[in-house]
């Protein structure tokens, strides 16, 4: 049941709007989602999704790339957009009186691009500068590497693309993946902030309420492997990333084993943060979550430690994981319910948080929960429940990645499946 | 909204943005004390004082400290830079009067040996781990160079062997002097019982020894020009570092500065970004003003393919010689200024963002201007005003460091 403040429209062309006004700010926010993310590139092609969203911003209807950049700046909007695995997104925040006027011009940019071939090669070259300057980014490359090697070819792509494939992508190719995938049939587009429901509906329908959706292509998966990989830097800090196979968010057990991470990996209290840094003194960075897609998810932890002291590390993180199988405590439990408690709360004040957490939860739930749905969840977790999970699933490892100057020796249990 | 300051009887400054709308409370203690602030055996002390704040008080061991910001879902960090140090926190509102407890608490930090050794491991992997990151210490480097003997030129971190020889009795020397109360601010803002606020911080404060802070020293005036190379073989970029004077934050011409930077250089819409960004010549070209008591500077960044660096260094030293003959136009001052008012209004609504404000600004000016106070400012800037400040500091007198697998060809 949604809240007083929720609102929700379906078109028939396939667009979902969803709304939640929040009446004390003085902005608004959108975040717009076409199921044009990397998954979808025909393989090969990696880099086709992050370069037509690049492209689409280089004009539209009567705006060129200029014109567009500074009409959203005149509005006072501030704007980002972003490629991931399952879409391509825009997403913005303005002042309210101003909002409507910024729908409009994201409404051009996603029926109306200009995609301009002159400036394709421009584009392709901010597209790989971000993979070049990526680079330099050793803990990010890890983590990178960690996830095509565990979500595997489909799902697993960096959305930012791969350098010798960006560089073939064809201005033809960009055309028809404008068109096949930036269509009403699958997007999102979430608002939140201080506007008035009907007055906005009828904007958008106006804006989108025509547009004729194209037949959307499936996804084929092709499943990633596990096991431990090592490439070789000259750094002076070794990086450290594993993965273990975990139930996706959706699933009626994912905020029992979120909550069992929470405890392993999240803040200044969990038993990494304490095990690892502060009672060793090993690390800097320390930290576990959980990466979810569609249909797979996995735990994940990293960290990035001088080399003499990364198999100390290593050992320390695995023998955490396998501490975890004993199950966690009441304090511990309570942490994470008040941690989640003010996370919601921060989202009050941010209408742009608001909406990509409406967004993602229409993505991943086909509903949007409410504060009070969260609050009654959080009150159903209790230590038996997650322990008796804990017991039933045992965490394996399957998946590792360093980044230094030489490899590490595999703990007991890690990537031996 | 109601902003409101109070002095406690022991000399710490507390100020209030009590908004009722909002759904958090932020707190944080602002203390002036920085790199900027140590001689050059207590290189590295504010921020490894930082970390140990957190690491024991004679109330609350480290763990407890660390269990203590997780029970109350405390968001909390903290931030040493090169004129002061910041504590924060944001909770629910429930918990506003806890949680300036244990940051006063955090104040008055224990320092105890066992603890010191430890983090001080952790200091060391900090250092090292931003050795390994763009711009690989260059930013270290630079302000050394541009900076020289002024105390602007300190490294934040410290080095690996200031590091090292660092003491727990020098750091309890330093903390004595610099975490007076007289020193330091205390911003809340978001939801606040502001009653409740002052009861408890007269409380939790009243046993803080008080000292007389040193004078600060503002020797010298950063003057340095030249160019510097710092070869990384095993970086894939080349960067180029580039420091020129600009406005203090006491000057009234930096609302003007700020928005001349912004045209030249915003990571958006401004002439660098038309020219080098988009054009995809380079992934990073920005500028920034940034802001000290006694100084300011004009800092960019350039990032490149290492084939690619002269000749973007080439355009971009074009682009700074032509923002002196075409200054900005109505048009382009018109678009900085919307997005500067833009980004204050959006930020005002977080109560984080609040407490940053209101803190920030009491620690530096002792008085504080609202938004719309601020807004009104940028309003009022005119192209005579920007054309003023881009002649006091032009950008030609500057120091320059390329980082990278080769050196440049200049």
């Amino acid at each position: 049941m949604p809240a007083d403040n929720q609102f929700q429209h379906r078109f028939s062309n396939g667009l979902v709007v969803l709304g939640e006004t929040m009446p004390w700010l003085n902005t608004a926010a959108f975040s717009i989602q076409f199921p044009a993310g990397s998954a979808y590139q025909p393989l090969g092609q990696n880099g086709l999704a992050a370069l037509t969203c690049e492209m689409s911003e280089r004009g539209c209807a009567e705006y060129n790339n200029r014109q567009f950049l500074e009409a959203t700046e005149l509005l006072g909007a501030s704007t980002a957009n972003h490629v991931g695995t399952y879409h391509t997104g825009y997403s913005g925040t303005c002042l309210h009186e101003h909002f409507l006027s910024v729908l409009q011009l994201y409404a051009k940019l996603s029926r109306e691009a200009r995609l301009p071939p002159d400036e394709l090669e421009a584009a392709r070259m901010v597209c790989l500068q971000e993979l070049y300057s990526q680079q330099d980014d050793l803990p990010q490359q890890t983590l990178r590497t960690l996830r095509e090697q565990f979500f595997g070819p489909t799902l697993g792509r960096w959305p930012d693309g791969e350098l010798d494939e960006l560089e073939c992508v064809s201005w033809s190719q960009i055309r028809d993946f404008y068109r096949e995938r930036f269509s009403p049939q699958g997007m999102i587009l979430a608002i939140a902030g201080n506007f008035n429901w009907s007055e906005c509906l009828d904007k958008i329908a106006s804006l989108w309420g025509d547009w004729q959706a194209t037949s959307a292509l499936g996804l084929a998966v092709t499943p990633g492997q596990g096991g431990y990989q090592h490439l070789e830097e000259d750094s002076q800090q070794t990086h450290i990333a594993l993965a273990a196979s975990t139930v996706p968010f959706g699933q009626e057990d994912y905020f029992l084993i979120r909550c069992a991470i929470g405890v392993l990996g999240d803040g200044m209290s969990s038993r990494l943060f304490q095990e690892v840094r502060e009672k060793r003194g090993l690390c800097y960075t320390v930290f576990a979550g959980i990466h979810s897609l569609l249909d797979s998810a996995c735990i994940t932890a990293y960290s990035g430690t001088t080399a003499a002291r990364a198999q100390e590390t290593l050992d320390t993180i695995a023998a955490e994981f396998a501490r975890l199988q004993e199950g966690i405590h009441e304090d511990e439990l309570r942490r994470i319910k008040v941690q989640v408690r003010t996370g919601l709360m921060a989202q009050q004040e941010s209408c742009r948080s608001r909406a990509g957490a409406i967004a993602s939860d229409w993505f991943y739930l086909h509903r949007v929960r409410t504060r009070e749905e969260i609050n009654e969840q959080l009150n159903r977790l209790t230590v038996p429940r997650v322990n008796q999970y804990l017991a039933d699933h045992p965490i394996e490892i399957s998946s590792l990645v360093t980044v230094g100057s030489a490899p590490l020796e595999l703990p007991h249990g890690v990537c031996q499946l | 909204m109601a902003f409101a300051n109070y002095k406690l009887n022991n000399g710490l400054h507390v100020v209030v943005d009590d908004n009722p709308q909002c759904h958090l409370t932020a707190a944080g203690y602002f203390v002036r004390a920085g790199a900027c602030d140590e001689s050059a055996e207590l290189s590295g002390v504010s921020h490894f004082l930082e970390h140990m704040c957190f690491k024991g008080t004679p109330q609350r061991s480290a763990l407890e400290i660390n269990q203590q910001l997780d029970e109350l879902g405390a968001n909390c960090n903290a931030r040493t830079g090169e004129e002061n140090t910041i504590y924060h926190a944001t909770v629910l509102p429930e918990f506003q009067s806890q949680i300036v407890e244990l940051l006063s608490d955090m104040m008055q930090p224990s320092l105890s040996e066992e603890d010191f050794f430890t983090e001080q491991k952790v200091i060391l992997e900090e250092i090292a781990m931003y050795r390994d990151q763009p711009p690989y210490g260059g930013h270290e480097q630079i302000m050394r160079a541009y900076f020289g003997d002024h105390p602007l030129g300190q490294p934040v971190l410290g080095t690996d062997a200031s590091v090292a020889a660092l003491t727990p009795a020098a750091m309890a020397a330093y903390h004595r002097q610099r975490y007076s109360p007289g020193n330091m601010v205390l911003s809340v803002a978001g939801r606040v019982d502001v009653p409740k606020l002052l009861s408890d911080v007269e409380v939790f404060t009243k046993n803080w020894p008080q000292a007389m802070p040193p004078a600060r020293r503002f020797s010298g005036e950063a003057k340095a020009i030249g160019r510097q190379f710092l070869q990384i073989p095993q970086a894939n970029q080349q960067y180029i570092l580039q420091l020129a004077p600009g406005p203090s934050a006491m000057d009234p011409d930096r609302y003007a500065a700020r928005l001349a930077a912004m045209i030249f250089g915003d990571d958006t819409g401004s002439r660098l970004f038309w020219r080098l960004v988009d054009s995809g010549k380079a992934d990073l070209a920005a500028v920034g003003h940034y802001e000290y008591d006694s100084t300011g500077v004009l800092m960019s960044m350039l990032g490149m393919r290492p084939e690619d660096a002269a000749e973007v260094w080439s355009e971009f030293e074009a682009l700074e010689e032509e923002f002196l003959q075409q200054p900005p136009t109505e048009h382009e001052l018109k678009l900085a200024k919307a997005k500067a008012i833009a980004s204050l209004s959006s930020a005002n609504e977080i109560s984080e963002n609040r407490m940053f404000d209101i803190g920030s600004q009491w620690l530096t000016y002792g008085y504080y201007l609202s938004v719309e106070q601020v807004v009104e400012l940028y309003r009022r800037v005119t192209l005579q005003d920007i054309l003023k400040v881009t002649q006091r500091f032009p950008m030609q007198q500057k120091q320059v460091l390329a980082i990278g697998p080769d050196a440049m060809a200049w």
